[in-house]
């Protein structure tokens, strides 16, 4: 580099030299991934999401027998001092359970 | 639609996310900040690819933010910036400072390349490479793209005086690595 303006000189040519790079592949590529990124609207994400719940519906119930389960339901349950305890006792055992899996896995 | 201007083909894709549009943007600017990015990588092709790509996807996702006070290049410019310094940040590439012994070691290095048949652009990008990340935009928005301070300070976010120092101190920097380059031999 003989002058200050040597530096500058380069730049010029490698200005005036500059390679084009093609967008073939960078440009779909840039766009595929815009695509891909691009969220749901959410008025469409709701829609799909509310007919799959109704198609959904209307098959369980065209194939569930609904109606006889309903009646085979009890219209009366009678709770006595026996199932109390024996609930009672689920319940806790289910507490103890619980508790015992929470701390051991704390540690 | 490649005649509209960049800031109708915004307009479309705001308004009605028209990716085409945007396709078309990154067509029009797409060569020349994968160009740049080469230059700020070292001649690193496919990290400079991976930068342009997503300085285009983070453009497109902020592109409702564009003010259209400055021209759409330095905006991309600025996004391409942060998502360098973010990128090295984060790979924790330490900056090569400008110490005598690195700029001799360079100088020798850059003296053999230009003795092959590599291109000045490469040896260019290598040469840069030895300068801090903020000096190698600045030198390169200023001596390449022809930019003014004012408009390097907006892409950069400083202030218009430590552009100025960049510029010189890289200028000065680059001086001695290329001492050894000899366009008449190889241009």
């Amino acid at each position: 580099m003989k002058q200050s303006t040597d530096i500058e000189n380069l730049f010029n040519q490698a200005r005036n030299s500059e390679p084009y790079f093609s967008n073939r592949r960078f440009g779909s590529r840039v766009l595929t991934v815009i695509k891909l990124q691009d969220p749901v609207p959410f008025w469409k994400e709701v829609t799909i999401e509310m007919l799959g719940a109704l198609i959904g519906c209307g098959l369980t119930y065209s194939f569930f027998p609904l109606n006889d389960l309903i009646t085979s339901i009890p219209t009366k349950f009678v709770i006595g001092p026996t199932m109390l305890m024996g609930v009672a006792g689920l319940i806790g055992c289910t507490y103890v359970i619980a508790y015992w899996t929470a701390e051991r896995s704390r540690l | 639609m490649p005649s509209a201007t960049d800031q109708e083909l915004i307009e479309r894709v705001v308004t009605t996310d028209c990716h085409d549009s945007f396709g078309i943007l990154v067509e029009r600017h797409q060569s020349d900040l994968r160009y740049s990015l080469r230059q700020m990588t070292g001649w690193n092709e496919a990290l400079a690819d991976d930068l342009a790509q997503e300085t285009f996807i983070q453009a497109f996702k902020s592109l409702k933010n564009y003010q259209g006070t400055a021209k759409f290049s330095s905006w991309i410019y600025r996004i391409a910036y942060n998502q360098m310094v973010s990128h090295f940040r984060l790979a924790r590439n330490r900056e090569v400072s400008a110490s005598e012994e690195i700029l001799k070691s360079h100088s020798q290095q850059i003296a053999l390349i230009t003795t092959s048949e590599l291109d000045l652009h490469r040896d260019l990008a290598y040469s840069m490479k030895a300068l801090p990340t903020k000096q190698r935009m600045a030198v390169h928005l200023h001596l390449h793209r022809e930019l003014t301070h004012s408009e390097i300070s907006t892409i950069m976010g400083i202030p218009l005086g430590t552009v100025k120092t960049l510029i010189n101190r890289g200028k000065k920097t680059l001086r001695s690595l290329l001492s050894s380059w000899n366009p008449e031999d190889k241009l």
